[in-house]
């Protein structure tokens, strides 16, 4: 990310899904395991003040793994029960940008009818024009929550005893906004 | 507040036992009776029918499997009411819910709200059945209440009129029917509303 300027200009930007991802890790056995979501929206907003606010929100249904009958089992009750609970969604709280760019983002995480107050760290940038006379800014973020909180609670022990899937899952997120 | 759905909730009872005169079956009848008038009820008779699961069969299952699966689909929600045979659930009933769970990519319990309930000779009213059971549907893919309701020795259990003799057992299977209701109620309203914002 082309970092030019860590001033964002007072306005509404929006999501550009084509350019922006969304995705999940989590330990399976013995390796990690991901996956994605391909369908999102999201909007900052920046005030006059320079306070920023973002909001998101991905559609269940287009999560992507490497299997079409756990992409199945994935969207059943065992896990996000997307038939119940279509979207995940986020709503910052508080934003902080630091000279460097780092930033900090806490906000609710609303995921299989559960809110809760996670905090995400990352990077953020910005370019003045895309060559489209618009301004863009990227926002990366990671956090890693715990999915039994949400009510993604699936337990399977290995002969040893280790859990088969980890209950922290990180959460990774690239966007891009551009103005409109 | 839940919105009403737009035809009635469709609760499929289903026994573990064969036995024609089976406490669980009347469990079950109790438990139609407290369901709302306006609920569809439908008992699944045909749980002998059901051949043992062969994948080997899959391709042209026999005509007892696809009325079992037939019935599933057609229910919004399961009761299944079930005793225990060494301290587990009944093998016919367990084959039951394999054959729902297949194929892999599209199992006709995948979704299906489902509650369990028991009955037993026993003091302990088929608890350990009833969390095999759960367990399993819930490994097909169906929303399953944490909820039991545990009737040991069923056999002085119920009046002449088919009630729960115990006034905490008759209040327990009613908040059970209620909250299967509600839950089928709820994911009829989420199908809808996914129906009519265009997701697949």
């Amino acid at each position: 990310m082309t970092s030019t300027s860590l001033t964002i200009a007072p306005g509404i930007y929006h999501l550009d899904p084509v350019h922006s991802s969304a995705g999940f890790t989590v330990r399976h056995k013995v390796s990690k395991f991901r996956g994605s979501f391909t369908e999102l929206d999201g909007t900052l907003r920046v005030s006059d003040a320079g306070e920023v606010h973002l909001s998101g929100t991905a559609r269940v249904a287009s999560i992507v793994v490497k299997s079409g009958a756990m992409e199945a089992d994935l969207l059943s009750p065992r896990f996000f029960d997307a038939e119940r609970y279509p979207q995940i969604s986020f709503e910052s709280t508080s934003i902080s940008v630091a000279a460097d760019g780092a930033i900090t983002v806490t906000g609710d995480l609303t995921m299989r009818g559960h809110t809760e107050s996670v905090t995400a760290r990352g990077s953020l940038g910005t370019v003045e024009d895309d060559g489209h006379g618009r301004r863009l800014v990227g926002i990366d973020l990671e956090t890693i929550v715990d999915r039994t909180q949400f009510g993604i609670s699936f337990v399977q022990q290995l002969p040893g005893g280790e859990a088969a899937v980890e209950t922290d899952v990180t959460l990774n997120v690239e966007l891009e906004f551009a103005s409109t | 507040m839940r919105s009403a759905p737009e035809r009635p909730v469709r609760i499929l009872g289903i026994s573990g036992s064969l036995r024609r005169d089976s406490y669980n079956g009347r469990l079950l009848a109790r438990a139609a009776q407290l369901l709302s008038a306006e609920v569809h009820y439908a008992r699944f008779e045909q749980l002998k029918a059901i051949p043992p699961f062969d994948q080997d069969d899959e391709a042209s299952p026999a005509p007892g499997v696809t009325a079992w699966r037939d019935s599933v689909k057609w229910a919004d929600a399961l009761l299944v009411s079930t005793p225990e045979y060494n301290s587990s659930l009944p093998g016919q009933l367990k084959n039951a819910i394999d054959w729902a769970s297949r194929p892999a990519d599209r199992p006709a319990l995948r979704g299906k709200d489902a509650a369990v309930i028991g009955a037993s000779t026993g003091m302990f009213g088929a608890v350990w059945a009833q969390a095999e059971v759960r367990k399993a549907l819930a490994a097909a893919g169906a929303r399953v209440l944490d909820r039991e309701l545990a009737v040991g020795e069923a056999h002085a259990q119920f009046d002449n009129n088919g009630r729960l003799l115990g006034e905490a057992l008759e209040e327990q299977l009613q908040q059970i029917v209620t909250c299967l209701v509600a839950e089928a109620t709820t994911s009829i309203a989420a199908r809808r509303a996914a129906s009519l914002a265009g997701a697949p």
